[in-house]
């Protein structure tokens, strides 16, 4: 069979739609609309999303959300990746904490959704704790209530959390942010889901030196067995071992294929790891119906805060601040 | 560039653009990367942008909108690449399996058959080298006509004819060998 050249080229070169996703968030950019996670920082995030995994098992897990008492951070909330469940792969131990007296200066419907978080999620509050033996697991989570600010700022139509943090090994540290959040635009019964699968849980890690990757790496073999297939594994150290000192390591928990995330693996439709679906499904493990309870939950509430994890001999946040508010 | 008018673009040859930085990068997270860095470096540039006399339409304006972005690309794609010291080429095959390419909707084998040829014409094309390539990218995934990719690569219309003459020449030979006739 005779073949024009132009179609095949034509054939071969079609056009490729970009998807509504990624024009309506450009679109959204554009016109200056606030976006959770601004364009270009998704851009690192995005590129090395398999190291999600790594940082959950360093940092012990996702701030889910804050309570401030007479505009200090108190005690905030931590999800563990600590249990049984979660080496098994299971769910992630969400909670929230609020003041250890139980007192509240939060703003309209911020008491409400610290307290839905309480009721709706699956697990109990965690012991909180400044004693790392409380956490056989050794990541352990101890906040003190320094500083002053106000966490929460409501906004109408979105629901941001953020938080970022100092690992310090040694001499070495490095900085992180998560940022959970939903596109403003997104803020709908339908598409909420969509949102909190997709945009709500991000972070980056920026990497210190060498000494640290090292540090890294060794972590890496702590992980829970399902986070250590190989393919996850490889990625994880690539992701880690590609990185320049002063380099961001980005954290996505897009819950995205082998392939998409360019990752060899024996299947690439597989999702990169079960780590994605750990973090994904600690948000979207709502009892009572994930997007109803998610929507409620976080409609309207803005959040930021920054808090510090130290390396001793066991790891622990030792201080939390808000950032914002 | 004003919003509105890169909206325009996006509507009309957003899809072009994006495959172009597909083809370029060999990855859809790049290339999304790429396509939406291209259109934000555009609105943030200070100096607007000339037209050229040739723009009379609206429709005019936005193909030479497009063509300016396609540029861009090119030197956004670059800078990156410089940056990253040149990380290694993905293969066709790679860029295959990373799902690059949209999927097939049609009849199963003449899908089959069809992937297998529009696979085996990409694999002809990645072996040319990258100015080659280039070009044909341009031409083809962007729809641009010789002067067009002349203009934004600032290259001599001749050069952009000889490359584009040697790619043919590269790309039937390879085919050939694959049992192609063309």
């Amino acid at each position: 069979m005779k073949y024009k050249f132009d179609e095949l080229m034509e054939d071969a070169f079609r056009p490729i739609p970009a998807g509504d996703r990624v024009n309506k968030r450009l679109v959204n950019e554009m016109n200056g609309k606030r976006q959770a996670i601004p364009l270009r920082r998704a851009h690192a995030v995005k590129r090395a999303a398999v190291a999600a995994a790594f940082v959950i098992a360093v940092c012990g897990g996702v701030t889910v959300a804050d309570a401030a008492t007479g505009g200090h951070i108190r005690k905030a909330l931590y999800s563990f990746f600590e249990s049984e469940s979660y080496r098994n792969g299971e769910k992630v131990n969400v909670d929230t904490y609020v003041d250890d007296q139980g007192r509240y200066t939060l703003e309209k419907g911020q008491k409400e959704l610290v307290n839905e978080l309480n009721e709706n999620w699956d697990e109990g509050r965690p012991e909180w704790s400044d004693d790392a033996d409380a956490h056989s697991t050794g990541f352990s989570t101890f906040i003190s209530g320094e500083d002053d600010a106000t966490v929460i700022k409501s906004s109408e139509d979105s629901a941001i959390i953020t938080f970022s943090y100092t690992y310090k090994n040694g001499e070495n540290s490095s900085r992180g942010e998560y940022i959970l959040g939903g596109y403003p635009d997104r803020f709908d019964e339908e598409d909420w889901e969509w949102s909190m699968r997709s945009e709500l849980v991000c972070g980056y890690y920026e990497i210190a030196d060498a000494g640290e990757r090292a540090c890294f790496l060794s972590e890496l073999e702590k992980l829970p067995e399902k986070v250590q297939k190989p393919y996850a594994k490889r990625a994880i150290r690539k992701a880690i071992h590609d990185c320049r000192s002063g380099d961001v390591i980005a954290i996505d928990f897009y819950p995205i294929t082998a392939e998409q995330a360019g990752v060899a693996s024996e299947d690439p439709k597989d999702f990169v790891d079960q780590a994605w679906f750990l973090v994904k499904d600690s948000e979207l493990k709502f009892k009572n119906g994930k997007s109803e309870i998610v929507k409620k939950s976080a409609a309207g509430y803005d959040m930021t805060a920054k808090l510090t994890i130290k390396k001793d001999a066991k790891y622990h946040v030792d201080t939390m601040e808000a950032v914002s508010g | 560039m004003t919003s509105q008018f890169l909206q325009e673009i996006i509507e009309q040859y957003g899809d072009h653009i994006f495959g172009f930085c597909c083809y370029l990068t060999g990855s859809r997270p790049l290339a999304e990367d790429l396509y939406q860095e291209v259109f934000l470096t555009a609105l943030e540039k200070k100096k607007r942008h000339r037209f050229s006399e040739a723009a009379r339409t609206d429709a005019d304006r936005r193909r030479e909108g497009k063509n300016y972005l396609i540029g861009m690309a090119v030197r956004l794609w670059k800078n990156e690449r410089r940056r990253a010291a040149k990380k290694q080429e993905p293969s066709i095959d790679e860029m295959a399996e990373r799902g690059v390419f949209p999927a097939d909707e049609t009849d199963m084998e003449d899908a089959y058959i069809d992937r297998e040829k529009r696979e085996n014409v990409r694999r002809a094309i990645s072996q040319l080298p990258d100015k080659l390539r280039l070009v044909m990218n341009m031409h083809y995934s962007a729809e641009m006509s010789v002067a067009e990719i002349a203009r934004e690569l600032h290259i001599p219309e001749g050069t952009v004819k000889s490359r584009m003459h040697k790619a043919r020449i590269e790309i039937k030979k390879g085919l050939k060998v694959m049992g192609y006739e063309i």
